[in-house]
């Protein structure tokens, strides 16, 4: 949970000073796909609750630690929150993006297997012919964030999104930030729906069921319909 | 600095030509070669305009795209001001003016801090034509925008680091007035 902290603290702060993302925009003449494979495991195992600025970030090693187990405890609650309203965000995703693969005229499947970690697929399955590709989406992180204390948590995610063809062609490569804490130049920057926002995990665990839920569940249907959008 | 005008929700169509003049195009090729360079331009009141078969009045803009494309990646439209935003409807042209591309409306999307459209330039392509889409001026451009601010200061011989967060809901206007902006990149310059 540290690493977890200290990931995201570093990739926040390093954003706003990296260097500017280049991305593969996808030419869909030229590339002929018509079916397209989604590769499995897009998203990670936990839901993440994190506030950037916390106070707790102001006080080195020390505020470091008490805000990790501050995460831990958010997470576990919003955990329990999606639990109840039976909420699989993987499922979710993976069908958004088909839906909208095939409002593009995409045939789509779904194909690969658990990755190790957030990075794209080291190596694409056999059985894709000439006219089919894989779309491999590496989300880093999804849930909600928090600019800082005192401010609302907003659905987030962060996504690494490419497709390849079947003789492992890189026809596309994007990145795609909804809620972005600091946008890279570059990166596409997704703003997220006001209606979803809460200014602590109490709050979420009072709020009508469902609300915190539909929250992720349009944070990620977005994602997805933005991906389609690349390929058209 | 001065800040940017209100949004410009008409043009009055006084003096608009009815094609685009391809005569003094703004480069998008740099001094030397570079990574990434970044050419923005004003869209304002003394901005040529275009009165076209159908369409009301716009402003717009030419760039001549790099001279050697193989390898660019060009990213255009238009960056966000206080109050308002150029509305971009981008256009690629080959040597004679002939159009070659267009791009939806919905395929623009704000990358970093520009609204806008992303692609690889074609051999036979050589200008972009930025106007403004007379059909998304009015219209809103609303955003949530979250980040975290760092204030530093010194007391009693120490230095003092202070990170706030800030989530705003900020309101902009497409407007046919604004900041038109072209982004070339290329990754083959180290």
């Amino acid at each position: 949970m540290l690493r977890l902290v200290a990931g995201l603290a570093a990739l926040a702060t390093l954003s706003a000073c990296a260097s500017p993302y280049v991305s593969t925009p996808y030419d869909r003449g030229p590339a002929n796909i018509q079916s397209i494979a989604i590769m499995d495991d897009s998203l990670p195992d936990n839901v993440a609750m994190y506030q950037s600025a916390s106070v707790g970030s102001n006080f080195g090693l020390i505020g470091a630690l008490a805000d990790g187990v501050a995460q831990a405890g958010r997470e576990g609650r919003l955990k329990t929150i999606l639990d109840k309203q039976s909420f699989d965000s993987e499922t979710v995703f993976e069908q958004a993006l088909a839906t909208s693969l095939g409002a593009q005229n995409y045939t789509t499947s779904s194909a690969g297997q658990a990755r190790k970690n957030r990075a794209f697929v080291e190596k694409y399955p056999a059985g894709a012919d000439g006219k089919g590709a894989y779309l491999d989406v590496a989300v880093i992180n999804y849930g909600y964030l928090a600019a800082g204390f005192g401010t609302p948590y907003r659905p987030a995610v962060t996504a690494n999104v490419r497709l390849m063809s079947a003789d492992n062609k890189m026809l596309m490569d994007n990145r795609i930030e909804y809620n972005p804490l600091m946008a890279q130049q570059g990166v596409i920057a997704l703003t997220p729906n006001p209606e979803y926002s809460f200014m602590n995990i109490d709050e979420m665990e009072k709020a009508p069921p469902g609300k915190v839920t539909e929250g992720l569940k349009e944070a990620l249907t977005v994602v997805a319909d933005t991906i389609a959008n690349l390929l058209k | 600095m001065a800040l940017p005008g209100p949004p410009a929700l008409q043009v009055s169509g006084a003096n608009c030509g009815d094609t685009a003049s391809l005569a003094t195009p703004i480069s998008l090729t740099p001094e030397k070669p570079a990574k990434s360079h970044i050419v923005s331009a004003k869209a304002d009141s003394v901005t040529p305009c275009l009165r076209e078969d159908g369409v009301p009045a716009r402003k717009y803009v030419v760039f001549a795209l790099p001279d050697s494309y193989e390898t660019k990646l060009i990213t255009a439209g238009a960056r966000p001001e206080i109050g308002r935003i150029f509305a971009p409807d981008v256009s690629i042209l080959d040597a004679d003016g002939k159009v070659t591309r267009t791009f939806a409306w919905q395929d623009f999307l704000l990358r970093g801090d520009i609204f806008s459209v992303q692609f690889k330039p074609r051999k036979e392509e050589r200008y972009l034509l930025v106007r403004s889409e007379p059909k998304m001026v009015g219209q809103s451009f609303d955003r949530i925008e979250i980040g975290v601010t760092t204030t530093s200061t010194y007391a009693a011989g120490t230095s003092i680091t202070w990170n706030t967060g800030h989530d705003a809901a900020v309101k902009r206007t497409f407007s046919h007035e604004g900041e038109v902006v072209v982004w070339v990149q290329d990754p083959a310059v180290k």
